[in-house]
């Protein structure tokens, strides 16, 4: 991290807002603070900026609807910040558009983790479009519910995977047809479980062939691609 | 309905034929026997008593059922107002009783729920700034403390969830569902291991039931070292077995540990500590989902969580 990222806060409680700049600042990064909607808008004309932390409950606009209102003038990736026990907010937090979403009270390095992995994510991929801030993805006989960690089969029964399966899985979709090294598949899904371990990628991909009934000995979705690593061979789309 | 309005018109004819026939004899002198006469009108009686008697406990048997139903379920829709007036009263008054408890139930719970919500934003802004304490010792113990804070923030709500929340109901895969939690155990480090494939699909939402079977799974880790989860169908049931490897519950326990708050005592330890809520979200959980969960002590040591639910499409 050569120049150092730069993150909006835009909370109404300006505690907040400033104590959340210090702790981000005091880890690398550039923060600036905004306390609704029409100053995020304001400060985000004026620089630019590589993400937004936007509190989901701000006083005169709803948040959901500042983001949805974000997404269609700009590619920045958004973290929610949102109250516990809203499971609907979050789900449609991410489909119009947010990247993530921590549930306040929140542990800071939690928040630390997130902002890092979705910029590891975003980064470089510039104004192509995020599946993962979208609807639904097809992929051969499988739907993916960025927003839920399950996939949905053929027949409607629904599948749920484990953080490490949905974080692979995630990161297949959202390089299609392209080999990922170990490494790659390593940095990609390393998200926000600090202190997890790491499965080895090779069981990591194993177990998620299982889960979608992909033969290991043949597989058809995911490919072993010799001394390279892996690539997720079936086409992949995004019902409208 | 029109078959038992029927049998009655046809009661009550057989009633004026007897009748008739009775004062044919009386006026007419002899020749029709009295006991014929006497076996109908007492059959007729009979008959009518019965269907009577079944017109007017049909509706209690009802009532009795939705008793049963409303002490699992109190969102049960309620009663028809039907059949005589004793009985429409009292299906009445148990639907006004069933409205007042649902009140109540949805206060408690909004006034925890509003009560956990609204101690968000000051937790946070105190983790935030428990960040500048210099002196690490008290740093750490001022983190501990907030985290314990932030875990009663997380039950209460979920709480409150299980018992107010009606979540979407979808076809669920058992088997990936308790793979995809034991899995995360594993990632954890913790001491996990899923047996036998059941194939069962049940009727569910994921992250209720995420959340149940992560419950139990956590429990038999922090209290029994391990959790050795299996899930096998019997009939119209999956029936999903948690066991531990730790001391078990004594039976004052047993009898206790779903009760909200409850804490086994043993628990009350910094390094478990838990507030009280798991196992309670856990069978609110379980009962929507129309199923049952329970506890026993093996014989062979160690804790078995049951937990059974019904398979989709058998209804």
């Amino acid at each position: 991290m050569t120049v150092p990222s730069r993150i909006l806060v835009v909370d109404d409680d300006a505690d907040i807002r400033t104590l959340l700049g210090e702790y981000l600042r005091r880890h690398g990064f550039q923060a600036e603070g905004a306390c609704d909607g029409a100053s995020m808008r304001e400060r985000l004309h004026r620089a630019e900026f590589d993400l937004v932390v936007l509190d989901l409950t701000l006083p005169l606009e709803d948040g959901l609807d500042v983001c949805r209102d974000l997404r269609t003038r700009s590619d920045v990736p958004v973290i929610m910040l949102t109250a516990r026990g809203a499971p609907i907010d979050r789900s449609v937090g991410l489909e119009i558009g947010a990247d993530d979403y921590v549930a306040k009270p929140f542990e800071p390095r939690e928040l630390l983790a997130r902002i890092r992995a979705v910029l590891r994510r975003t980064t470089g991929k510039a104004s192509a479009v995020r599946p993962e801030a979208t609807r639904h993805i097809r992929f051969a006989a499988w739907t993916f519910d960025p927003t839920a960690r399950h996939i949905v089969n053929a027949a409607g029964v629904i599948v749920a995977l484990s953080g490490s399966e949905f974080r692979l899985l995630r990161a297949f979709l959202e390089h299609p047809r392209q080999v990922l090294s170990r490494d790659r598949l390593l940095a990609l899904t390393s998200g926000s479980d600090v202190d997890a371990f790491d499965r080895s990628i090779d069981l990591q991909v194993s177990r998620l062939r299982q889960k979608l009934r992909d033969d290991a000995k043949a597989p058809l979705l995911i490919k072993t691609i010799r001394s390279e690593g892996y690539m997720l061979a079936c086409h992949v789309t995004e019902p409208a | 309905m029109t078959v038992r309005v029927f049998v009655i018109l046809v009661l009550g004819i057989l009633f004026a034929i007897a009748g008739t026939l009775h004062a044919t004899a009386i006026f007419h002198g002899p020749p029709f026997r009295p006991t014929l006469q006497l076996s109908v009108l007492g059959i007729c009686t009979l008959s009518l008593a019965f269907i009577t008697a079944r017109m007017v406990t049909r509706p209690l048997r009802g009532l009795a059922g939705a008793a049963t139903r409303l002490g699992r379920d109190i969102d049960a829709a309620p009663l028809p107002v039907t059949g005589p007036t004793e009985v429409k009263d009292a299906s009445m008054a148990f639907n006004a009783m069933q409205r007042r408890i649902r009140a109540n139930v949805s206060e408690r719970t909004g006034m925890l729920a509003a009560i956990t919500h609204d101690l968000q934003t000051p937790v946070t802004r105190l983790r935030l700034r428990v960040e500048k304490v210099e002196d690490d010792d008290l740093r750490a113990r001022l983190i501990g403390d907030l985290a314990s804070m932030s875990d009663m923030i997380r039950d209460g709500l979920e709480w409150a969830r299980s018992i107010d929340v009606a979540e979407p109901f979808g076809r669920l895969d058992l088997d990936a569902l308790l793979d995809s939690v034991c899995s995360d155990a594993q990632d954890a480090g913790h001491d996990v291991v899923l047996r036998e494939e059941s194939a069962a699909i049940v009727l569910g939402s994921v992250s209720a039931l995420r959340r149940c079977f992560t419950n139990v799974i956590d429990n038999a880790v922090a209290y029994g070292g391990r959790a050795d989860v299996s899930c096998v169908v019997d009939g119209a049931r999956a029936i999903v077995r948690v066991r531990d490897s730790g001391p078990g519950l004594s039976d004052h326990q047993l009898g206790s540990v779903f009760d909200p708050f409850y804490r086994v005592e043993a628990s009350r330890s910094r390094a478990t500590g838990g507030t009280g809520l798991g196992l309670t979200i856990t069978r609110n959980i379980v009962v929507r989902h129309g199923g049952t969960v329970s506890l026993r002590n093996r014989a062979e040591g160690g804790l078995e969580v049951t937990l059974d639910l019904p398979l989709a499409g058998a209804e």
